[in-house]
Order: structure tokens, then sequence, then C-alpha cells
């Protein structure tokens, strides 16, 4: 089953996108501090998308997908205009990110650890950055 | 950002009075930190008790408490520390970088103690 939401590139819908995922999320058995990295995940790649690739431009707009299939969940997240390719991106280590004074980065290395694998897509004009989460323990 | 202050002879005590330290509300403590440590904090107690739902800016707020701490020879702790933020702290390996501990009262005295050891090898 897949359930999906459109907004606008504007900040604060990123409050709407994580209560649509917790209320999709919800409606399976996961533990409430898996749900919670989860949302981070998502809202990790919605805030990078809206704040560097649309600059918060609210006439852009993000479609979140997300397809439950057993214990696998499936989230995509599709824009169009210039891509960000997160799996081209080298994600610092941590101790960079506070050696080198610069706090970007952290939001990333969150997305990858928390996620199972991070798949991205360019068709026709749209880009969509697939995320794959294993509920299976 | 609602958030109160408290200000003693040895420290600064910064409760978060906030359940979202996200990308809307980072910002905000980025600066009231920055405004700290200009204006004389040398130890920092950032209380996040209040605190169920942080993401990268937030841990990135942190870490900016952190390096200003560092530059000024101080000494930050985190208490109250919520299940959630913790582990979102151990993903990032911020628990290797960070000094928390469970209670206000243990932060004061680590606080006290580090003063000591800074007097103590001052004097060496």
């Amino acid at each position: 089953m897949t359930q999906k939401i459109r907004v606008s590139c504007s900040k604060s819908n990123l409050k709407t996108i994580r209560d649509f995922v917790n209320s999709v999320l919800g409606e399976h058995e996961i533990p409430d501090k898996e749900m919670n990295l989860i949302i981070v995940a998502i809202d990790e790649v919605c805030s990078n998308l809206i704040i560097h690739s649309h600059s918060c431009n609210s006439a852009d707009e993000l479609e979140i997908r997300i397809t439950s299939e057993s214990e696998n969940l499936v989230f995509e997240i599709i824009d169009q205009g210039e891509i960000f390719n997160i799996t081209d991106y080298s994600v610092p280590t941590m101790e960079k990110v506070i050696k080198n004074k610069k706090n970007g980065g952290i939001g990333l290395i969150l997305v990858k650890k928390i996620m199972d694998r991070i798949q991205i897509e360019k068709n026709e004009g749209l880009n969509v950055c697939r995320l794959y989460k294993s509920l299976a323990r | 950002m609602k958030y109160s202050i408290e200000k003693s002879e040895k420290y600064t005590k910064l409760l978060l009075n906030e359940e979202k330290l996200d990308t809307l509300k980072a910002p905000s403590l980025k600066s009231e930190i920055i405004t700290l440590y200009q204006s004389g904090t040398i130890n920092l107690i950032l209380n996040l008790s209040n605190v169920k739902y942080v993401d990268s800016s937030g841990l990135s707020a942190v870490l900016v408490a952190n390096r200003l701490s560092k530059e000024v020879g101080g000494y930050l702790v985190l208490v109250g520390v919520t299940d959630h933020v913790m582990k979102l702290v151990k993903i990032s390996k911020l628990d290797h970088v960070l000094n928390i501990l469970p209670t206000e009262e243990e932060a004061v005295d680590a606080i006290f103690l580090n003063e000591i050891e800074k007097d103590f090898n001052g004097e060496e």
C-alpha cells in the first residue's frame, strides 16, 4: 500500500511531513524509538531539499510516498529541479565535522546510519530519493 | 524559542522549554548560545529534559556550544537527555565528544571538579 503527501517547499511544512510520516508509521507496530529515528531521517532529506535545492521557494513542491510491503518500508521523496545526490555525497565523519568547525553534514550522517539503503533516480525531470528500511529484527 | 537562563558565579544553566529542537528552533538556540559565551559564560549546563525530538540542526546547535566552550576553556554539560535525543547522540557518536550527565546536580559537581583541576594545573 502506498500513501502520499504533496507539500510546498517551505520550512514550515517540515512539520506536516513529520506528522504524515508519523501517522503512516503509526499503522505499523514500530517501537517509538525506531519510529522517531525514521522520522528524523525523512525530515533530514526533506529539509536538505527544501533549504538547499529549492531555497525555500514555496512555488516548488515535494511529494513524499511511503510504501509498505510486509516488513519493508520504502520512502520516496520526489522533486523537480537540480538533483541532490545523497549517494554521491561523501559523508564526513563526526570527528571531521567537529575539527573543521563546520556543522554541515550531520544530517546526512544520521540518514545513512538510520536507513538501510538509499537510491537516487532521475526520470523525466523528476528526482526520486528512495530510502529503504526493514522492520525485521 | 522558549527557554530560561539562570546565571551563577561558576556556571550558567540553560533550560530549554521546547519539545522540538529542529530547523525552526535550533537557529534561536545557536544565537542564544553565542550571546551567552560572548557575555562571559565559561561553564554551561544545557538542560534538555523537555526536548523530545531533535534533528541535525539541534545537534549542530549543541556542537556550537561545545566549540565555544572549548575556546574559552570551559565545561559544557548536557543534562536530562531523553531517550530519543540520546539515540541520535549515540548514532552520530557525539556521546564520545560531549559531557552528558543525568542531573543538574551532577553537572554542577562536575563543573566544580573541573574548576579545581584547572586551578591545580595552573598552579603547577
